[in-house]
């Protein structure tokens, strides 16, 4: 049995080495709410599945399960606030766990990487549905200090929910709990049209063609702008990194004035939770540096007797 | 010439039987078909060595006069009283044999055919040797089976000269009339308050765009009207017990709370207060808590909804000739019938599980499906058969059909091609683009499937009036949140061209899947379903219209999808089925039936599980009896059973061993 | 003498025949018997994101898989799928094709058509243990946030001397072949 309230920390790339911020608010937010998080020594990228699952799909399992050794270590469930590391772990975790034939191949490779031997003890989470299901809207009242009064653009990515047959989530043609959970933090989610598209950027895509990555998200920004939210929601920090690095392409290159602060729920949550805006971060983003969470301060004061 | 030796020393195998069996053995030469492979001589030798062998002939062709001649001989002659004849198959002619037999008075079930052409000279063509050897274990095989072949009864049963016929759909209408026709007196029992189903909820029927209300009356007046035919509306089957030839079924009428003294003048509806959306108009309007489901229905009496119903009394009291009577109640009525047609139909897929879709979601209105579009284009539908949108009521100016919805899908819906859907929808679009000649009517596909006299041409004439076909299946319906405007996404294949077509109105061709209750239904009658819920035919190619149970019958859509002629030829078929035991009086039953040795039998009911007629019930105390009207003689009651309790007379396992041991070469051996 | 026929200026087409398709060369691509059962009604790409505005069709694409065409390999549209499974969720037929689409991204690497900025990918994680690696500024970001300056990942551990694992990675993973005409410069040098 794995411990409870306890999850070894999955880091990723973009996180730890782009958006720190992301990282300090994610540890901050489930402090507060009461769980233990553990540091996964030696883990490396998950590795990213559009790009190296396209390269070898085998090695991409190996080192993979590399990563999901690591927390079987810690006898504790990843948590992962990235889509992608979310689509990799949670993929291999599951794949592996059923198919003895790929288990016991990846096995023995894994040998060959060090002292490392997939069991299949834990499971893989996302902070969205530990968030959104696990202490849910209702629960979340009793941990924030603050709400915020906003309009946002919701954007749920892809991996995520899908494939749903393996994710088990939630239906990912009209999903809706990320926006049920925000509302409790007052956020609005304003529905812009084909919400539920791409951001262009997986899949290897904003590294083989830019050109083309950025054209798949400038279709996306044309759809945002015209609702004009006052700020971005995502779940996944490569979702994060093109929607800042695309709007600043945007701007530079097709004419475009966008300025719209790009924020991870982890960042939302740690701000309505308590934490000073300064470490919220928007000041290290290329978009949206003068945003202030405006809304309801002091929320104590609403409760009745 | 193989040597063949006896390995074993083979001992006199006392039948059972009373009387000693004398065996005739005929080898037959079948020209050179057999002679060619098999040395039929050394196999007639070898027979006539045999235990309880008396008689042990070769003859050129045993099917010829002469032939069959031999074998009757050798009855009155030579005291025989089983027979084996080693030729052809038994389908081709076991029949012949056993008919001679029967003439001299041996019964025909003592007769055992040996194939030893199709399945030993036919195809040992190369090797006269292997052949040989072969025919010797077959026919020893044969001997063995024959010596205790016991004599099998031929009942004869007399039946009731009644027909059910459930479902008064255009299957159960064709069905009851056929039957009536014939002097069988029917009952005709249909769930909902009228008749007709749901060829009266059409707007047109192709390739003719005839009328359907118009088609069909005379059969529903007919029917209605007809001396030999009870209908019962409002009503289901309760129970049914029995079995070919002879049922027993109760059928329970709700109460419609409307005397048959109803002159159908709608003062009632007129004034009743509560008004809820129309089942039989799909939605596209209201009807009252008292009513009639449209104008022409027949029955023409009206019914009153008791679950929306508010009881203000109004139609009591407006009621110019009093038939308004709410203490009304249920009644259940028990008839005897010979024959069971079940004709309930189908029902139009909802494609509220297809998410990209969107349909019955708010916002999602003006995507419907076409039974709706049909019953929005209809003579008597609210919008005066106007195709207008259901949100703001505008006349679309761009119609989308998207074809295969809840059909050929692996995910969700169905594996299944309805196989009807391209019909109607090039029909419908048709009409619509000549009504609308501005309106833009596109037909998303992914096959056109248009077989039959008078289709491919109606497809052609719906392109020739401009309906625009794109090869695709589109991916979603979507809506601007901010102009609330619905598109459909879709690649055109041919051209290779993502898409986004406007679409003011977007209809579903929905696949038809079996109807609600078929459940339940299925259980009462016991039949078999098929794998994707319909009642499954006996035989798909040579037996269509009879269910896996004698004495029920399968009429229309509730065997499958098909269109309105297919249902008509098919409820046909059923009703002549049905018809032949009645009008003859009789059924001539062979009793190739199991018994059951109480004695071993521990009251599993593992034969009854297994009982695909259902043929075998569980009595008071425990135990297995068999209903042997109803057993179609296939013997897995046998192998289900884990004492060998259970035995199939002339198939036991005893008499199936003496076979096998003989086959397997316990007897002969080749060297 | 005979004088040669002036040559057309016009694209010369080739008329295909069995021989150009290979249609056991994908026999061991997982989900084979549901790609062969394929019936291009084009839901993948009427779903397909980056196919409206770019050349990617992913109909297109397994069409070449069932056909064995294997000029597929080379496509470079291959690469323009964002693996958002969109067309995996609705195709009737289950054939998932943004797996077969990686299925033949793997094909393709083996022969060597990998783009540069990928390759360069491998080399990062071969090196530093992630797709993305760190900076000097995110280091000072890190530090002004409170946080360590490096995340305890492989690379930390490499940055204090025990490079175990990266050196594994190197050894043992992502082994890409050299791009075709490296290869046939190679060949060329090696034959003189």
């Amino acid at each position: 049995m794995v411990k409870e309230q306890t999850f070894s920390f999955f880091l990723g790339c973009l996180m730890p080495n782009r958006y720190p911020a992301i990282e300090k608010a994610t540890k901050f937010v489930m402090k507060k709410l009461g769980y233990e998080i553990l540091d996964m020594e030696r883990a490396s990228c998950c590795p990213a599945p559009g790009v190296f699952r396209s390269f070898n799909k085998v090695d991409w399992m190996v080192a993979g399960a590399r990563n999901l050794c690591i927390a079987e270590k810690l006898d504790a469930d990843i948590l992962t606030v990235c889509n992608g590391c979310f689509g990799t772990l949670q993929e291999i975790n599951k794949h592996l766990k059923e198919n003895e034939e790929h288990k016991e191949l990846v096995n023995e490779k894994l040998k060959l990487l060090g002292d490392y031997e997939f069991k299949g003890t834990i499971d893989v989470r996302h902070v969205a549905e530990v968030l959104g299901y696990e202490v849910g809207p209702w629960g979340i009242e009793d941990f924030i200090t603050r709400k915020v009064n906003a309009r946002a653009a919701v954007h749920y990515g892809c991996h995520f929910l899908k494939p749903t047959r393996i994710r088990e989530i939630e239906s990912s043609e009209g999903p809706t709990i990320v926006e049920e959970f925000i509302e409790a933090l007052g956020v609005e989610s304003v529905r812009f049209k084909e919400q539920l598209t791409c951001c262009g950027a997986g899949g290897g895509v904003k590294a083989y063609s830019g050109d083309s990555s950025m054209t798949i998200f400038g279709e996306k920004m044309k759809n945002i702008e015209e609702v004009k939210p006052d700020f971005i929601l995502d779940i996944c920090p490569f979702c994060h990194l093109q929607f800042e690095t695309g709007q600043d392409y945007l701007n530079k290159n097709k004419s475009c004035n966008y300025d719209y602060p790009v924020i991870h729920l982890s960042q939302l949550v740690a701000y309505c939770m308590g934490m000073d805006q300064e470490f919220v971060g928007l000041q290290y983003q290329m978009m949206g540096k003068d945003y202030i969470f405006g809304g309801e301060e002091g929320k104590e004061e609403e409760e009745a007797i | 010439m193989a040597v063949i030796e006896d390995k074993m020393e083979k001992s006199k195998i006392e039948p059972e039987d009373s009387d000693e069996p004398r065996i005739g053995v005929f080898v037959c030469h079948c020209g050179h078909n057999i002679a060619g492979a098999v040395d039929v001589a050394q196999v007639a030798d070898y027979a006539k060595n045999l235990p309880n062998v008396v008689k042990a002939e070769h003859y050129m062709f045993m099917c010829s006069k002469p032939g069959v001649q031999m074998v009757k001989d050798s009855i009155r002659e030579n005291g025989v009283n089983r027979t084996v004849v080693a030729s052809c198959s038994k389908n081709q002619h076991g029949k012949t044999f056993a008919k001679a037999i029967a003439e001299e008075g041996i019964n025909k079930h003592k007769h055992q055919q040996v194939n030893v052409r199709e399945y030993c000279s036919w195809v040992h063509k190369k090797d006269e040797e292997k052949a040989t050897a072969k025919a010797l274990r077959l026919v020893e095989a044969g001997v063995n089976r024959a010596r205790k072949l016991e004599d099998v009864e031929t009942r004869r049963i007399s039946t009731t000269k009644a027909a059910l016929v459930i479902g008064a759909g255009i299957a159960g209408l064709r069905a009851a009339n056929d039957l009536a026709e014939l002097g069988i007196p029917v009952f005709l029992v249909e769930k909902n308050s009228t008749i007709g189903g749901h060829m009266t909820q059409l707007n047109k029927t192709f390739p003719t765009l005839e009328c359907p209300q118009c088609s069909i009356s005379p059969l529903t007046n007919g029917v209605a009207n007809h001396p030999l035919v009870e209908l019962y509306t409002n009503a289901q089957i309760k129970k049914i017990d029995g079995s070919l030839g002879n049922f027993e079924v109760d059928i329970e009428i709700k109460p419609r709370y409307v005397k048959d003294n109803c002159t159908s003048c709608g003062e009632c509806s007129l004034h009743c207060p509560v008004e809820v959306p129309s089942e039989w108009d799909k939605g596209m309007s209201m009807r009252n808590a008292i009513y009639k489901a449209y104008p022409q229905a027949i029955p023409a009496t009206f019914v009153r909804d008791k679950k929306s119903c508010i009881e203000c009394n109004t139609c009591i009291n407006i009621c110019p000739v009093q038939a308004v009577d709410f203490s009304m109640e249920s009644e259940t009525k028990t008839v005897k019938v010979g024959s069971i047609v079940v004709a309930a139909g189908y029902k139009e897929y909802d494609p509220t599980e297809i998410e990209p879709y969107h349909y019955g979601q708010d916002g999602y209105e003006d995507v419907i499906t076409q039974l709706k579009l049909e019953r929005m284009m209809s003579p008597t539908s609210l919008t005066n058969s106007e195709v207008l949108r259901p949100s703001d009521g505008r006349l679309p100016k761009s119609i989308v059909m998207i074809q295969c919805v809840g059909s050929r899908n692996e995910q969700v819906g169905n594996k299944y091609c309805t196989g009807v859907c391209c019909k109607f929808a090039i029909k419908n679009a048709r009409i619509v683009k000549e009504m609308y000649p501005d309106t833009d009517v596109t037909i998303c596909y992914i096959d056109i499937r248009t077989p039959g006299l008078n289709f491919e041409e109606m497809y052609q004439s719906a392109q020739e009036v401009g309906v625009r076909f794109i090869r695709g299946r589109p991916s979603e319906i979507v809506k601007d949140p901010i102009t609330g405007e619905l598109k459909v996404i879709v690649e055109d294949t041919l051209s290779m061209t993502p898409l986004q077509l406007n679409a003011e109105m977007v209809v579903l061709s929905a696949a038809m899947v079996p109807p609600e209750g078929i459940g339940p239904l299925g259980s009462k009658l016991k039949v078999l379903r098929s794998k994707e819920g319909f009642l499954k035919e006996f035989h798909i190619k040579m037996n269509p219209t009879l269910s896996s149970k004698g004495g029920i019958f399968l009429a229309g859509t509730i065997q499958g999808p098909k269109d309105i002629s297919e249902t008509v030829a098919h409820a046909g078929s059923a009703a002549a089925l049905a018809a032949a035991p009645l009008v003859k009086g009789y059924i001539e039953k062979e009793m190739l039936v199991p018994s059951i040795d109480y004695d071993l039998c521990i009251n599993c009911g593992m034969c009854k599980t297994i009982c695909a007629p259902a043929a075998i019930d569980i009595d008071e105390n425990g135990r297995p009896t068999i209903n042997e009207i109803a057993c179609r003689s296939c013997g897995m009651c046998m192998p289900s059973c884990p004492t060998a309790a259970i035995q199939l007379i002339n198939f036991t396992d005893d008499q199936l061993y003496d076979e096998i041991i003989a086959v397997s070469g316990g007897g002969a051996v080749c060297e | 003498m005979v004088e040669k026929m002036s040559e057309t200026k016009e694209e010369h087409r080739e008329y295909k025949t069995d021989e150009d398709f290979d249609k056991n060369y994908f026999k061991d691509i997982e989900r084979k018997s549901n790609i062969w059962q394929c019936i291009q009604c084009g839901s993948c790409t009427a779903s397909c994101e980056s196919g409206r505005w770019t050349a990617l069709k992913t109909r297109s694409i397994i069409r070449k898989v069932v056909l064995g065409d294997l000029s597929v390999l080379e496509d470079p549209d291959i690469w323009l799928c964002t693996t958002c499974y969109q067309c995996y969720e609705r195709c009737p037929r289950d054939v998932r094709p943004t797996d077969v689409i990686m299925e033949l991204r793997n094909y393709a690497t083996k022969l060597g058509n990998i783009s540069p900025t990928h390759r360069a990918v491998v080399g990062y994680l071969k090196n530093f243990g992630h797709a993305v690696p760190i900076n000097d500024e995110i280091r000072k970001r890190r530090v002004e946030l409170g946080l360590d300056e490096l995340p305890p990942t492989a690379f930390k551990f490499k940055q204090e001397g025990d490079d175990e694992d990266l050196k594994k990675f190197e050894e043992h993973l992502f082994d890409i072949p050299p791009p075709k005409e490296e290869k046939k410069k190679e060949e060329k040098e090696g034959e003189k």
